[in-house]
């Protein structure tokens, strides 16, 4: 049988939550806070419902996912040399999620977290294509624009240092 | 029974209402003079805006980033479609009350989902044009301690 190419299209989002986790102020240690509207958002779910806050968005209200990784990094050359010698110091995360808006009391997932968690911290498991990233964030910005149509919520979240990410393959 | 997604549109807004508010000698608010604005049917957009300063901190041993939440920071701004007739641009009449008030309880309920936020009346625009005329007002965060600032939910 012939091969095709197998693109990524966004119905190869199986899993798209936000886990909001509780903080130890004396030892930092994180804990998942529970599974209320303002625990955890499950925007795309493999189940196809929501039985923890009896939502359920079948059809999906992920709009799009921003993964992003950068390194910061210092141009390290001597003198004498000509050409430049650029080193990596830190790495760090950053997600962007968009959420298309639903009408309905708490409805709206990000907000629910974002406005309702316990904490600024959420771990995010993301799983696209059969492959799965996880990770600790700070939620670190919020933005919404009400108009006449479509209506977008975007939730902007950077890393925490708790040893991740881990990339699974073959994860849903 | 067939069941569709119901996405939230402009006309899932069912509640926007601006109240002025003033404040006493020890910082407690209170309704101004003028009350609660209702602008539900006069809305043009409304933009609620949140940030967090964060501050990577870890030590010069890690190769990750640690950003640590410091400092919330959020705005919201409601533009109002501008209408003749005296006295009828409400948010022209919040920012020019006789008792001055700086700050204002915007609420609204979009969704289903009510939201409540106490802000500093920090900016007011209008712009008239030939055909459509609009006035904005931007309020900018301030910490009410104990009491949610926003309220969501």
């Amino acid at each position: 049988m012939a091969l095709i190419l197998n693109p990524l299209l966004g119905r190869h989002a199986t899993k798209l939550w936000l886990q909001v986790l509780t903080v130890n102020e004396t030892t930092g240690a994180l804990a998942a806070a529970g599974s209320g509207a303002a625990d955890l958002a499950k925007l795309v779910t493999t189940t196809g419902s929501l039985a923890s806050n009896n939502l359920a968005f079948t059809i999906g209200i992920m709009d799009s996912v921003q993964w992003m990784s950068d390194k910061d990094e210092e141009n390290i050359a001597s003198a004498q040399r000509v050409r430049a010698h650029h080193v990596a110091l830190q790495v760090g995360y950053t997600v962007t999620i968009n959420e298309l808006l639903h009408a309905g009391a708490n409805a709206q997932l990000l907000a629910n977290i974002y406005y309702g968690g316990v904490s600024s911290y959420a771990e995010v498991t993301w799983a696209r294509g059969g492959n799965r990233w996880i990770d600790t964030f700070v939620m670190s910005s919020y933005d919404e624009d009400i108009q006449r149509g479509r209506n977008i919520a975007v939730l902007r979240l950077e890393s925490a240092d708790v040893g991740g990410p881990t990339y699974t393959a073959n994860e849903q | 029974m067939a069941t569709i997604p119901l996405p939230l549109i402009g006309r899932s807004v069912s509640s926007v209402v601006s109240t002025p508010q003033i404040s006493d000698s020890v910082g407690l608010l209170s309704n101004a003079a003028m009350g609660a604005q209702t602008v539900t049917a006069i809305v043009y957009n409304m933009q609620f805006s949140s940030r967090k300063t964060t501050r990577n901190i870890s030590a010069l041993t890690s190769r990750r980033k640690n950003a640590v939440p410091i400092e919330r920071d959020d705005t919201v701004t409601f533009t109002e479609i501008m209408r003749g007739g005296a006295g009828s641009v409400v948010a022209t009449a919040i920012w020019t009350a006789s008792d001055l008030p700086d700050w204002a309880l915007f609420q609204t309920t979009r969704g289903g989902t009510p939201y409540a936020f106490y802000g500093l009346l920090a900016h007011y625009e209008e712009n008239v044009g030939k055909d459509i005329s609009l006035a904005r007002l931007t309020l900018r965060y301030v910490d009410t301690d104990a009491t949610l600032n926003p309220a969501y939910g």
